[in-house]
């Protein structure tokens, strides 16, 4: 499986990078830092992670670890599929303390797969939605961009952004 | 008796190849046991009872987070905290959550103020290189949390963390890494900043309660043994008759550790004492049958006939004195918590194997060294090194005025126990460490601006279908904080209601509802400590410094009389509870089993002595002379305020058991002299059997002194304390045995003769 894969990523390199590239970008071990903007405060928190990506499938990996902000931490799991095209893609995100998923779908552009949350989430009253961009930047280093928006307002009640650094 | 004696006589002086092929198997085995001894602090499983408070503490626990469980850092910065400070110690804050255990951190950071549009900002600043807003921040983080406690001191130099642990690793074992990972951490941290990191509270505690005991057992046993050593050599005079003497003692050391690690019995808080109990008791032992061998070697005897009369004679002492000490500690099996009846049948069991190493490995040893001609040469004693090293003044006064002795020494006693009656109970968890130590030193540095550390938690029950945000409810919170803040120790009065001033509704929102998106926005670990698992139960902490267990005991009745007068509609207080009133309980009642104990022991010893020698005055007039030096040692505690503690219940139960070895020494003497005949002493034969003995009871006490000296070199203040109690019982005990004891065998001997 390993050798299938790395035959598949050096024929990637020598092609236009391809969407489908993308995804054992993710494999290894990573250190984040970041931001989180709660809701409802104007202040930002400083957020760390540590996650791990690795192969579920040929086309579906795991990308799972914990991350801490000053008041807690928590893990997650995000996990990333692309179809046989490698231009669209699904995500299923989950907190270690919570029930349920948070579902996405998308397509890559770029370096960047942008996903769209496929069900709005109601809390308190109010119609949720988020995006989730995950960039591999320069360097091999990845962005990961979660703002959560007030379909009400279209206002961003929820900013997430941490840069991934992977780990030797 | 006889025939056992006989027994190890033909096998340890006549085989002894023999023997030492059998043991040198034994011996590995021994010492591969060693090797396999676990440790513990035992101070959670003190409690561990069936009894009704630790079941109510267990329930509680169970469904509410407990501080105690909590890990503090303190972090220092020496040149006061600032942004640079704060944003190292802000990586350390988000590091220590991806330890392995750690499940929730509160620090400066976690603190919230509420803004004018009623929503919540921290209140230290996200830009820390706002040197301005981070020193706003970190003063308003100087005053009270909704926690309780302060985070920031007023001096602005030092800050706590507080790490708590998830719940299932909070049992101690799986902690003590934990708190290693953290210590490298904050160590790291330490490094590259100058800020000071120190991990305590009462985990930690433990924990280097833990390492302590490992330390304690190599220190205190190789001291002991070089004492045993220096006191044989100061006996003997020769350093082949010293070194030989000393072989024993290790054996039976060796065989009792060995024995603990085969059987999966650990060292802990409790036991640590034992292994060089052993070590003395056996050295004792040892050293009456050497002192004997040289005796009869002096005397012409031949070396085996030495060695074989003198064990024939000295075993059934040293049979007796072994009994009634393993009757002393069985007697500890009264008590409900597991660690001390652990410590009952350990310290049997070590006792037994030790008396059993003595019969058996002291002969051999002799058996085979007197075959070289360097130890046959310093085996017999000269006659010229011989010494009484007491006058006997003080026998014959004893003797001579035995009534007016003995009916001090009766009356005495009577006030030593009336002054230690009805016994004064103490616990505190912090007895067990020294305060020297850093995390104890540190504890008391956190608690000096943050607050107690300990509460007394109240749990109640909503009412009917009250939610914990119903404004009911929030009434009888207020009632319930007012009637307990002022009473004395409470520092502090922790609910749910010390989230209202951060709760500021908000437009079309109630308060219910503002308390809920507070508590949503505070770490989760609020939620766990203060509201219960089922959400139809709260808990109130009242923080209260541990100033121990009386003043505990005092707090929790003042607790249940302001609640009792409380009119309440919403919820349902229960019972105060949570470690401190949960130990203070039990330990008052673990201590008073202890009495019951020493009671025992104290009456079934000397009846254990008037049936070895069937001499019921032997057993009437061992009470006594017995029992007043553990009641004056009592009562000095008592008197000083000191209480009875868990230490001094133990120690003087087991010193009692120790202790009659004088007694035993005499007696011993008097049966030897009687015969066959089993005459009644008369006050003349009295007389000349403790001018014969005294010179062996000194010689014991020191012994047996010297060897608990050791004791004073431990980690754990209470070894010490047990040290110096059991040297204390062990020459008052001595003082009685050579004045009290003759005087009441006289007039016991004395009512007896004329009855005839």
């Amino acid at each position: 499986m390993r050798v299938a894969i790395l035959a598949l990523s050096a024929i990637l390199i020598a092609a236009p990078l391809h969407a489908a590239g993308l995804l054992p970008s993710f494999l290894g071990h990573w250190t984040g830092d970041g931001y989180l903007k709660p809701p409802r405060s104007d202040s930002r928190q400083k957020i760390r992670c540590k996650v791990e990506g690795h192969e579920m499938s040929d086309m579906q990996i795991s990308f799972a670890g914990r991350c801490a902000t000053t008041s807690g931490a928590g893990g997650f799991r995000l996990l990333i599929a692309s179809d046989a095209s490698g231009r669209n893609f699904a995500a299923r995100a989950s907190l270690a303390n919570r029930e349920g998923q948070v579902a996405y779908a998308g397509r890559a552009e770029e370096n960047t797969i942008a996903l769209v949350q496929s069900e709005p989430l109601i809390e308190r009253g109010r119609t949720l939605t988020s995006t989730l961009r995950l960039t591999v930047v320069d360097g091999g280093d990845i962005l990961l961009e979660n703002p959560i928006v007030d379909l009400a307002d279209n206002a961003v009640v929820q900013e997430l952004s941490i840069r991934f650094v992977r780990q030797e | 008796m006889n025939r056992l004696t006989r027994l190890i006589v033909a096998l340890s002086v006549d085989r002894p190849l023999v023997v030492l092929a059998v043991l040198g198997p034994v011996l590995v085995l021994a010492a591969v046991g060693l090797m396999r001894i676990d440790y513990e602090d035992g101070l959670r499983a003190l409690f561990a009872t069936e009894s009704a408070e630790f079941q109510a503490y267990s329930r509680h626990a169970r469904g509410f987070a407990q501080s105690e469980t909590d890990i503090a850092v303190l972090v220092t910065a020496a040149d006061g905290l600032d942004g640079p400070a704060l944003a190292r110690l802000q990586d350390f804050v988000l590091d220590v959550q991806f330890l392995g255990g750690v499940q929730a951190v509160y620090s400066a950071f976690s603190l919230r103020h509420p803004t004018d549009d009623g929503t919540l900002a921290p209140v230290l600043p996200d830009d820390l290189t706002d040197a301005d807003a981070v020193r706003a921040g970190l003063q308003r983080a100087t005053r009270q949390s909704p926690a309780g406690i302060s985070m920031v001191s007023s001096d602005l130099r030092e800050t706590l963390v507080v790490l708590s642990l998830a719940r299932a690793t909070s049992e101690f074992g799986g902690t003590a890494g934990i708190v290693r990972n953290i210590r490298d951490l904050a160590g790291q941290t330490a490094r590259q900043d100058g800020l000071d990191f120190a991990v305590t509270g009462l985990l930690p505690v433990r924990e280097r309660i833990v390492q302590g005991l490992r330390l304690d057992q190599m220190r205190i046993n190789l001291i002991g043994a070089v004492l045993g050593f220096a006191v044989a050599l100061l006996m003997f005079r020769s350093l082949w008759v010293a070194c030989l003497n000393t072989v024993t003692p290790l054996v039976a050391l060796l065989f009792c550790l060995g024995g603990f690690g085969w059987l999966g019995l650990t060292i802990n808080a409790l036991t640590n004492v034992l292994p060089v109990l052993i070590l003395v008791l056996a050295s004792s032992d040892s050293i009456h049958i050497t002192y004997d061998i040289r005796r009869r070697m002096a005397d012409g005897q031949a070396p085996r006939d030495a060695i074989a009369d003198a064990v024939i004679d000295i075993a059934p002492p040293c049979v007796l004195t072994s009994l009634t000490t393993i009757l002393a500690f069985l007697s500890l099996s009264y008590s409900d918590s597991p660690i001390i009846r652990n410590l009952a049948y350990s310290g049997a069991a070590g006792v037994l194997i030790a008396l059993l190493v003595v019969l058996v490995v002291h002969p051999l040893v002799y058996a085979l060294a007197c075959r070289f001609t360097p130890v046959l040469r310093a085996m017999p004693e000269p006659a010229s090194r011989r010494r009484h090293f007491f006058s006997g003044r003080m026998i014959l006064g004893a003797t001579a005025r035995f009534r007016i002795v003995a009916l001090g020494g009766i009356a005495l006693c009577i006030a030593a126990l009336l002054v230690l009656l009805p016994i004064r109970t103490d616990y505190r968890f912090m007895e067990n460490i020294e305060p020297t130590f850093p995390v104890a030193r540190s504890l008391v540095r956190v608690e000096a601006f943050a607050g107690p550390v300990t509460a007394i938690n109240l749990p109640l029950r909503l009412v009917g279908d009250h939610a914990f945000a119903d404004p009911e409810v929030l009434a009888d919170l207020s009632r319930i904080h007012g009637a307990l803040e002022n009473l004395p120790d409470v520092r502090a009065v922790v609910s749910v209601r010390n989230l209202l001033p951060l709760s500021v509704a908000q437009t079309g929102e109630s308060t219910a509802e503002a308390l809920s998106r507070t508590l949503d926005t505070l770490p989760g670990r609020f939620r766990e400590l203060l509201i219960g698992d089922d959400a139809r139960s709260l808990q109130i902490m009242l923080l209260v410094p541990d100033r121990g267990s009386r003043r505990v005991a005092r707090l929790v009745r003042a607790i249940d009389a302001a609640l009792v007068q409380l009119r309440l509609d919403a919820v349902r207080t229960g019972e105060p509870t949570g470690f401190l009133v949960m130990s203070g309980a039990l330990s008052d009642r673990m201590i008073r089993q202890l009495t019951v104990s020493f009671l025992f022991a104290a009456l079934a010893c000397p009846l254990l002595i008037g049936l070895w020698y069937r001499r019921f005055d032997f057993g009437l007039a061992a009470t006594i002379p017995n029992i007043l030096p553990i009641a004056l040692v009592g009562a000095g505690l008592t008197v000083m305020g000191t209480g009875i503690q868990f230490t001094s219940a133990l120690a003087l139960t087991i010193a009692f058991g120790i202790a009659l070895d004088d007694s035993i020494h005499v007696f011993n003497r008097l049966h030897l002299q009687a015969g066959r005949a089993r005459t009644v002493p008369r006050g003349s034969e009295v007389r000349r059997a403790m001018m014969q003995v005294s010179p062996v009871l000194i010689t014991t006490t020191l012994i047996l002194s010297s060897g608990i000296l050791a004791t004073q070199a431990s980690e754990m203040p209470t070894i010490r304390f047990f040290g110096i109690l059991c040297i204390a019982t062990f020459f008052l005990a001595l003082l009685c045995d050579l004045i009290l004891l003759p005087a009441l065998v006289t007039w016991i001997s004395g009512t007896r003769g004329a009855s005839r």
